[in-house]
């Protein structure tokens, strides 16, 4: 269901600026646009400016090098060139076993590492054909939440922070800090977490997790409040957000665009409700979607997930029964240890599964999620062997930082920063 | 050829096979412990049963010939149970062992557990204890616990070495292994029990607590204790070679190997020459081979080459050309000495190669006409690749008198010390090459580790000499020098790439 009609600014707040300037030589023009000279400029024998952006750069998310072509102040063209992550993912993939790949998939989109956990663990529980206990799909629906409300906090937040909104970066970083603590109450680690099982979760959740957890929601709902009211009536992040860096619905899904960035745009897509997974077909949310396809689209979509990721997490602290996290199958899940160091099946079955694996019957299969970029999804091939065989992320990123050449054209230098920061590219997922 | 059906598919086999060598031919698995093709048939573990429509109990597929018609099933529910059950049985008592045990990692227990059962464990009763640790021979060692009974071993003693020395004791659930009174599992081919054993009971003394199978890395090879050229896999890690075991050949040696045989890894890791030597000091290897060089060239008369029947037909061929290269007219051949032969496997020469190396150098006399040369003054100067001298180290030494020598060794030997400068070469472990073995049969060997310290391969440090003394004899890799070698012929056996 659409929510446009939410995202519509503060009626109050002007939408336009004028400056009433007598003989102002540059009265046209504002933001979102090149400046032009007036007709009776002399004229100047100009060359294009060639500026190198990055690998290290401040304002650059991750590292990526981006090669300027300038008019003035006007981007004429951009070559991204990317590579400057790749730690290859894939290849050690094919050397480890497949539980191994865990710590791996964590720093894929290391702002919402859960979710990468989430969609590798289905994609090899897919070839397996084995279905995981109804706990443990509530609770990773509710990892996923918890890492998308992260990962949204972390890019609205560092966009305002780019901007000039410093007190909304440190609020929102005060949020995510609370969703950082309750990771590591969960699991031990706030971002590098390997929290999801081959056929579950590690462990179950704490005592005194529900509590924590209504704290840290309603904690941040407060900051949330004072966050929006920072953003939307603050003159200057409007002005240098809207209608800055917008694609058509047509091209974003020409480009490939899925998730935050293609719902700003309009389209209603979201693979939780398009092709529900998990538990996802019993709860009730919206989805979160925009009109012009600009960068405070995409950011506002971002800060509207947020609420409804939380309605997400509030329904399933009530709905999630009780019961195992890990599957009781021999197979796949590893032996109590009592059983491992008295009984010489519990002895033989941990060795078997550390040593060689689970053995993966021979396949390919392709597991797809919602990441909180887009649609995350790992496609493996299995050998029959205690390892994948292949092991290919499909990162959301991807296509969005195909499209960076043509949503920055035309764009002046200092709009790069919303229109990058409003991407989210994460650099992790893109280049494995 | 009879046909039977396999799991629903037809298949046409050999008549008289069992249906664990016709499954094997079919693709399919069928789990056992007793059964070795080259031993008698027990059906002692029952872990092969499968069902045999018409039989009205499971038969052991290692027992049952096929028969044409025959339908057989190997992983129907009964199947499964009987083999879920067989495998509980033997866990009811098996000791914990796996982190201290050596065959984790290629145990058929552990194996055959998660493939076809991975069932919990059920018993009520204290675990059976037996005694562990048992020294059964120089180089093996027995653990009664883990044992599980297959007498794989005791049917080896009894039928392929006929030494006897193993029975199987008490009766029940107390039946072990053990030894016949009053003998030891002494017999030259006693570490075949520790490859035929398929659980932890056997294992080798000189493996014990070295280092994890998983971590080992193979290459196949040919071993280098004797004539016959057994077919051998060395193992290794760390570049070091860990341990040897047998590959299989039906013509040479089957499935087994002699204990001289397998511990003859252990001079490759030990007390080696590993930088070239010049008057006991020791300096680089381009100083060496001119130092070298200057004693070929600074000796009054003859120059004698002595060749080793250790090296391969590669070294041999390029020993051959240095001779001819630097007019020497005295070649002497030079080796382990003669040693203990049998019927079975042992042949008395102890050097792997010494038909492959007269092949290249025809006329090379022995290590006897080598002393009587030299006693005679016949000799200006010695060029000798190899450390071994038929046994006669300490004579030739004392006969060298003080004409220039120039060796090519692995280790120090009896004469070394009266070389004047001695080059590294590599082992029959670090080298690829080939042997013949006494029947004339040309194996290939490959290199499982990397040459210990500086030493080089003969046929790469000979011809570097060579060139030095002002000759052209250079090779850029072993390839070039095989293709010379064949000329026009047909390559070299090799294994597949």
């Amino acid at each position: 269901m659409a929510r446009s009609e939410s995202l519509t600014l503060d009626p109050k707040v002007p939408h336009a600026f004028h400056l009433e300037v007598e003989d102002d030589p540059f009265e046209d023009s504002m933001s979102g646009g090149g400046r032009t000279a007036p007709e009776d400029a002399p004229d100047l024998d100009s060359k294009p400016m060639v500026l190198n952006m990055g690998p290290s750069h401040p304002a650059m998310h991750g590292v990526v090098r981006m090669v300027l072509t300038l008019d003035g102040e006007t981007i004429k063209k951009v070559e991204p060139e990317i590579g400057y992550m790749h730690r290859c993912f894939e290849k050690q993939a094919e050397n480890a076993t497949w539980t191994q790949v865990f710590p791996y998939t964590d720093r894929l989109n290391y702002a919402s590492a859960f979710m990468n956990n989430v969609a590798y663990a289905g994609a090899v529980e897919k070839l397996l054909q084995i279905e995981i206990p109804e706990r443990a799909k509530y609770l990773r629906v509710l990892i996923s939440e918890i890492s998308r409300v992260s990962d949204h906090l972390t890019c609205v937040g560092a966009g305002a922070m780019e901007l000039g909104a410093f007190t909304v970066f440190l609020y929102m970083i005060q949020a995510r800090e609370l969703f950082y603590q309750l990771a590591e109450e969960i699991c031990g680690a706030r971002l590098t977490v390997s929290y999801v099982r081959i056929g579950g979760l590690k462990a179950d959740l704490p005592v005194g997790f529900e509590e924590n957890l209504e704290t840290a929601l309603k904690q941040t709902e407060k900051l949330l409040t004072d966050c929006k009211k920072l953003i939307l009536r603050n003159r200057i992040y409007i002005d240098r957000c809207k209608n800055v860096g917008g694609l058509s619905q047509a091209e974003a899904l020409s480009f490939g665009y899925t998730g935050p960035c293609l719902r700003a745009t309009g389209v209603d897509y979201d693979i939780r409700k398009s092709h529900p997974y998990l538990v996802y077909d019993r709860l009730d949310f919206e989805v979160v979607v925009g009109s012009r396809g600009d960068s405070l689209d995409r950011y506002l979509v971002r800060l509207e997930e947020i609420y409804e990721s939380i309605k997400i997490i509030r329904q399933v602290m009530k709905q999630m029964p009780k019961g195992p996290v890990l599957l009781d199958d021999p197979g796949v899940a590893l032996p109590p240890k009592e059983l491992v160091y008295n009984t010489i099946e519990g002895m033989m079955r941990h060795f078997k599964l550390i040593m060689e694996g689970i053995k993966v019957p021979k396949g390919e299969a392709y597991y797809y999620t919602e990441g909180a970029n887009g649609e995350l999804g790992f496609y493996i091939v299995s050998d029959g062997g205690g390892g994948p065989y292949k092991c290919r992320p499909r990162s959301p990123g991807f296509a969005i930082v195909s499209s960076i050449p043509r949503v920055l054209r035309g764009a002046q230098i200092a709009d790069i920063i919303p229109i990058y920061g409003s991407l989210n590219y994460i650099a992790g997922e893109v280049e494995r | 050829m009879p046909k039977i059906t396999l799991n629903g598919n037809e298949l046409e086999v050999p008549a008289g096979i069992n249906l664990i060598e016709a499954a094997r031919l079919g693709g399919v698995e069928v789990p056992y412990y007793c059964y070795h093709p080259a031993l008698s048939v027990v059906a002692q573990c029952r872990m092969c049963l499968v069902d045999v429509k018409g039989a009205h109990k499971l038969s052991p597929a290692c027992q049952t010939r096929v028969a044409d018609g025959m339908v057989v099933e190997t992983q129907n529910p009964k199947v499964k149970t009987a083999q879920k059950a067989v495998l509980e049985f033997y866990f009811l008592n098996h000791p914990v062992d796996c982190p201290i045990c050596d065959q984790a990692g290629e145990c058929k227990l552990q194996d055959y557990y998660m493939k076809y059962d991975k069932g919990e464990h059920r018993s009520f009763d204290h675990r059976l204890e037996k005694p562990k640790r048992q020294l059964f021979g120089p180089q093996v060692v027995y653990d009664a616990e883990r044992c599980i009974l297959c007498t794989r071993c005791v049917r080896y003693t009894k039928e392929i070495t006929k030494t006897h020395e193993l029975v199987m004791h008490q009766r029940g659930e107390h039946n072990e292994i053990g030894l016949f009174p009053g003998v030891e599992l002494d017999n030259p081919y006693s570490m075949n029990v520790v490859d035929l054993c398929p659980v932890g009971a056997l294992t080798s003394r000189d493996f014990r607590f070295k280092v994890r199978v998983w971590m080992l890395k193979s290459a196949p090879s040919v071993c280098s204790g004797c004539a016959t050229g057994c077919n051998v896999v060395l193992q290794h890690h760390d570049n070091k070679v860990q341990r040897v075991l047998p590959r299989e050949n039906p013509e040479i040696n089957r499935y087994w190997l002699c204990d001289e045989g397998r511990l003859r890894y252990h001079p490759v890791n030990e007390e080696r020459l590993l930088k070239p030597r010049v008057e006991g000091s020791e300096v680089s290897w381009q100083d060496a081979v001119s130092k070298a060089a200057e004693t070929i060239a600074s000796r009054r008369g003859d120059l004698g080459l002595v060749i080793s029947a250790q090296g391969t037909n590669e070294d041999a061929h390029v020993a051959a050309k240095a001779a001819e290269l630097l007019g020497v007219k005295r070649i002497y051949i030079g080796g382990r000495p003669a040693g203990e032969s049998d019927d079975f496997l042992r042949h008395a020469d102890k050097n792997p190669n010494r038909k492959g190396v007269l092949s290249s150098s025809p006329s090379a006399a022995s290590v006897d006409a080598l002393l009587a040369d030299l006693k005679a003054a016949k000799l200006g100067g010695l060029l000798v690749i190899g450390h071994d001298l038929d046994g006669k180290e300490t004579e030739i030494a004392a006969a060298l008198g003080g004409i220039p020598v120039v060796g090519l060794v692995e280790r120090e030997s009896d004469w070394t010390m009266k070389a004047r400068v001695l080059l590294p070469i590599a082992t029959w472990a670090e080298v690829d090459g080939h042997f013949t073995n006494h029947e004339g049969k040309v194996q290939p060997i490959q290199a499982s580790i990397r040459a210990n310290g500086e030493s080089e391969p003969t046929w790469r440090a000979l011809s570097r000499l060579v060139q030095k003394l002002g000759h052209k004899l250079s090779y850029r890799s072993l390839r070039e020098l095989q293709a010379e070698m064949r000329g026009d012929k047909q390559p070299a056996p090799a294994f597949p790439a």
